[in-house]
């Protein structure tokens, strides 16, 4: 992960003299996971993928995918940082089982992640009765979309967002009380500023990994054109009709995540330097 | 005036310390884990006591009964911390000013300015916290402590960190800058040497009490127990003096020490356990049913004690004090 990335990188390791063969084992691993992505980019020509974007097909699902993804992020940012704080300071064996449990829907395949979503929230699912009596559908909407995305992706801000709140000694929140702030104003200058990079990695992983969302929302949000058909699903469907619209549409979610790797790296260096 | 009686259960022992501190600086000395550092977190307000009260300047800051407890923000404790706690993410200034965000500019400045005299750290000042050496970290954190016009000061261990080259230099500069302040200041250390350099007194504590509260020339004189003359350097044995058993305190470099019984009326028998060399003196440390201290002048030291020999310690009775219990 991002987080533990960098803190090897600030103890600045010497480098060592490393064995040929060693160097070309690396050179074949990195092969493999450069050459499927460089391969996206070359299939076709540039001027080709800019047009095969301009299909309201790949243009609704870019919108919704966008649209959806930053509601997932700003809410697993909500819900998950309370949560990580609390795991990050609290002691005890309770608190060991709840961190277990966040990390199952790390592991979890979406897809079953999406069969469990639509036993909780389908119209025979466990809230469903009550949903159903307020009015409520959220299967097969773009809200089961977003429920789906917080799901898979709101585990990877907590982790990160709990290895960060770890990492602030709590002496210095201890301090800054007695220097006359409030347990929020502590919070707001001392552990936030402190905690900014791990929790600024953790959103982005949330972010890409929501939209890259595929199996859950399938499930359960179904593959509804402008409704729930987010850019990976519709890569999928036009699998089917057009190589090209694919390959385009997926440079462009490559593009996007690439885009995000790389700011957080620069926003990263900026702050440690 | 600084005033506590306060109770709590630690995982080990149960803890129970009651002290009156005035405008003076209070060393409290103990061996590692006996509780002192809990009691400075607690007196800030970080930990929860069991039981008791905490008054300061005539304001209840916790009554167990009453169920006060003012947060550490309300009380007004200034609290250093042995690794000093500065905002590696703020400069040496915002560290300082840290504190005073909420008060007038005009009087923010003075106070900056007053405080980064006192401590001569003006240089410092635009620099990052990871950036300064350990002294200067210290006065730092007491900068920004003191900026915010504490009613009372606790610091922990604040020579611990140091190395050893610069640790006397710095206790004698921490010494002048707390003997510029008019306030009750509580210094925690497991270094009788801290003790006595810092303190107007000094409390001796032990797994979960204070043993004695005393000026050092006191405590040496007249240790209340073994532990404390141990702490303090100096010995405590069990004699009768005119029929009754009394503890005694004597010097060790008024002590003869022995290969061979001499008869002595005051003679205890042990064996060698370290020699330390001290300037001309050689301590020899012996263990015996009490443990002892002799101070032997290198001269003497041909006769060459090592570790292992078997040896009696004798003192004359005009050298030995007897201790007077407080209550006698």
């Amino acid at each position: 992960m991002i987080v533990t990335e960098r803190a090897s990188r600030r103890r600045a390791p010497r480098a060592v003299p490393v064995a040929p063969w060693l160097v070309v084992l690396a050179t074949l691993a990195l092969a493999y996971f450069l050459l499927p992505l460089v391969a996206v980019f070359f299939r076709l020509p540039f001027p080709g993928l800019v047009e095969k974007l301009q299909s309201p097909q790949a243009f609704g699902a870019l919108a919704l995918s966008l649209k959806t993804s930053i509601v997932a992020l700003v809410a697993s940012i909500a819900i998950g940082t309370p949560l990580a704080y609390w795991l990050a300071r609290a002691r005890g064996r309770f608190v060991r089982v709840v961190e277990t449990f966040m990390q199952m829907p790390i592991v979890v395949p979406p897809a079953v992640a999406g069969v469990g979503l639509l036993l909780v929230f389908g119209r025979s699912g466990y809230a469903g009765p009550a949903l159903h009596a307020l009015g409520i559908t959220i299967p097969f909407t773009p809200v089961a979309v977003v429920l789906a995305q917080i799901f898979t992706g709101a585990p990877f801000f907590i982790f990160s967002a709990k290895q960060a709140f770890e990492g602030v000694d709590h002496d210095l929140v201890s301090v800054a009380r007695t220097l006359g702030s409030t347990p929020t104003n502590a919070f707001a200058r001392v552990t936030l500023p402190l905690a900014f990079s791990g929790l600024l990695s953790g959103a982005v992983l949330c972010w890409a990994r929501s939209l890259g969302e595929f199996g859950a929302t399938i499930v359960f949000a179904g593959n509804f054109p402008n409704s729930t058909q987010t850019l990976p699903l519709a890569i999928y469907t036009a699998l089917d009709s057009s190589l090209e619209l694919a390959v385009a549409m997926s440079a462009l979610l490559l593009t996007v995540a690439f885009v995000l790797l790389f700011a957080v790296r620069l926003v990263d260096r900026g702050r440690t330097t | 005036m600084f005033v506590f009686d306060l109770q709590a259960t630690l995982p080990d022992f149960a803890l129970r310390v009651a002290l009156d501190v005035g405008r003076e600086t209070l060393v409290l000395i103990g061996p590692s884990g006996c509780g002192k550092s809990t009691l400075l977190s607690m007196l800030a307000g970080i930990r929860k006591p069991g039981e008791g009260r905490i008054v300061l300047d005539d304001e209840i800051l916790f009554d167990a009964s009453a169920r006060i407890d003012l947060p550490p923000e309300r009380r007004r404790i200034g609290y250093v911390l042995q690794q000093y706690a500065l905002f590696p993410h703020l400069t040496v200034r915002d560290n300082i000013a840290f504190g005073v965000r909420g008060i007038a500019a005009a009087e923010r400045e003075r106070r900056m300015r007053d405080v980064v005299a006192l401590l001569r750290i003006e240089a410092l000042l635009d620099g990052r916290p990871t950036e300064i050496s350990g002294g200067e970290r210290q006065r730092v954190a007491i900068a920004r402590a003191l900026v915010t016009q504490p009613r009372a000061l606790v610091l922990d261990e604040p020579l611990a960190a140091l190395d050893v080259e610069h640790r006397s230099r710095i206790r004698l500069e921490l010494r002048s800058i707390l003997a510029r302040l008019n306030t009750p200041t509580i210094v925690v250390s497991h270094d009788y040497e801290d003790a006595r350099v810092l303190g107007d007194r000094i409390a001796v504590m032990n797994l979960g009490g204070i043993v004695q509260v005393a000026t050092s020339a006191e405590l040496i004189r007249h240790p209340a127990s073994e532990f404390v003359a141990r702490f303090c350097g100096t010995n405590l044995v069990e004699v009768t003096i005119a029929g009754t058993r009394t503890l005694a305190a004597f010097d060790p470099w008024r002590a003869v020490l022995a290969r061979t019984p001499s008869g002595a009326q005051h003679e205890f028998a042990g064996h060698v356990v370290d020699v330390a060399r001290l300037g001309a003196a050689l301590r020899v440390h012996v263990e015996g049913e009490r443990s002892l201290f002799v101070d032997l002048h290198v001269e003497e030291g041909a006769v060459a004690y090592d570790a292992g020999d078997a040896v009696y310690v004798s003192v004359t009775a005009a050298d030995l004090r007897p201790y007077l219990p407080p209550s006698a």
